[in-house]
């Protein structure tokens, strides 16, 4: 049976056709029904095409200001240890201005959860470069294409796995059912993490943005594919016991 | 005669047709008809059975499609 989870409001979403956060709005739904811990959960909506994560998601859900999520994580965490807090944040929101808070949660070893969908752009704004851009490739404000002038990507899970402190981290892709699957198994197990009292545990998840990237929706999963995926490379990047 | 049903949300369909480009067996496809937002919702072909694999539920990004297995 394929039904969907209890801890999805049934609402139409405001989301662009074909866009990635439909998709992982439901996998966190679903794994928050598996493990029965709808009134544990804490989830913290970012700034950007998710920040109405709380129209759909049927748990507590708060908002924070552009990029702190880690921060207010933090705080609910250590007053209510017995709570499940996870933060789900785009690019721009805890690479590019919220970076600081990500880092300095990541590298106190807080027992949070952070889910980040990377689509290598801002997407609510109108698709302007952002942190995790790839090289070459063309946004409103890169318009003959990402030069060294702009700087290299930010690989996050390459640079959060190299803290001590920090117990899981994985890049996992939206291109294929099956990819999409081996997402939802990160972020049950980044989750089950947290319920173990294990420490800080990230997922990244590439994801599509066909508005932004000016692509049908299908064309969109085989760019994660063939060239997205080429620059940020799949895999668990950390997994201490 | 199969045994799965698909159910369709058709006012959440936003017609991005990734269901119907990950369908294994050709089931579905657009219709002509509208919904309410103005989008040609998916449905399944007349005349062909769904095998249950629920790869259209798991791509779906509007939550759209439910596959039951009666």
């Amino acid at each position: 049976m394929f039904v969907l989870p209890k801890s999805l409001k049934p609402v139409k979403n405001h989301y662009c056709p074909g866009c990635g956060h439909g998709i992982v709005h439901r996998l966190f739904a679903e794994i928050v029904d598996e493990l029965g811990i709808r009134e544990k959960m804490i989830a913290i909506a970012p700034v950007g095409c998710a920040v109405f994560g709380y129209f759909y998601w049927d748990f507590d859900t708060l908002e924070a200001a552009h990029g702190r999520p880690p921060a207010v994580a933090t705080a609910i965490k250590r007053l209510m240890p017995e709570k499940v807090v996870v933060t789900y944040q785009g690019d721009g929101d805890l690479i590019a201005i919220g970076g600081n808070e990500c880092l300095h949660a990541a590298n106190r070893g807080e027992n949070i959860t952070i889910f980040f969908l990377n689509n290598t752009c801002y997407g609510m704004t109108g698709g302007q470069m952002a942190p995790t851009t790839i090289p070459g490739q063309k946004t409103t404000t890169t318009a003959q294409g990402r030069t060294s002038l702009d700087g290299n990507p930010i690989k996050v899970c390459e640079l959060i796995s190299s803290i001590d402190y920090v117990t899981y981290v994985a890049r996992t892709s939206l291109h294929s059912p099956e990819n999409i699957l081996e997402t939802k198994r990160a972020m049950k197990k980044a989750i089950q993490n947290q319920i173990d009292n294990k420490g800080f545990s990230l997922v990244e998840i590439l994801s599509m943005c066909p508005t932004s990237w000016k692509m049908e929706p299908y064309d969109a999963m085989k760019y994660i594919e063939n060239v997205v995926s080429k620059e940020f490379k799949l895999g668990v990047y950390k997994d201490r016991k | 005669m199969s045994s799965n049903r698909i159910n369709f949300k058709e006012d959440f369909c936003k017609s991005c047709g990734l269901c119907i480009k990950h369908c294994p067996f050709g089931v579905l496809e657009f219709s002509t008809s509208f919904n309410a937002f103005g989008n040609h919702y998916v449905k399944q072909v007349d005349g062909k059975d769904c095998k249950g694999c629920g790869r259209c539920y798991i791509v779906c990004p509007d939550c759209a499609i439910e596959v039951l297995h009666d």
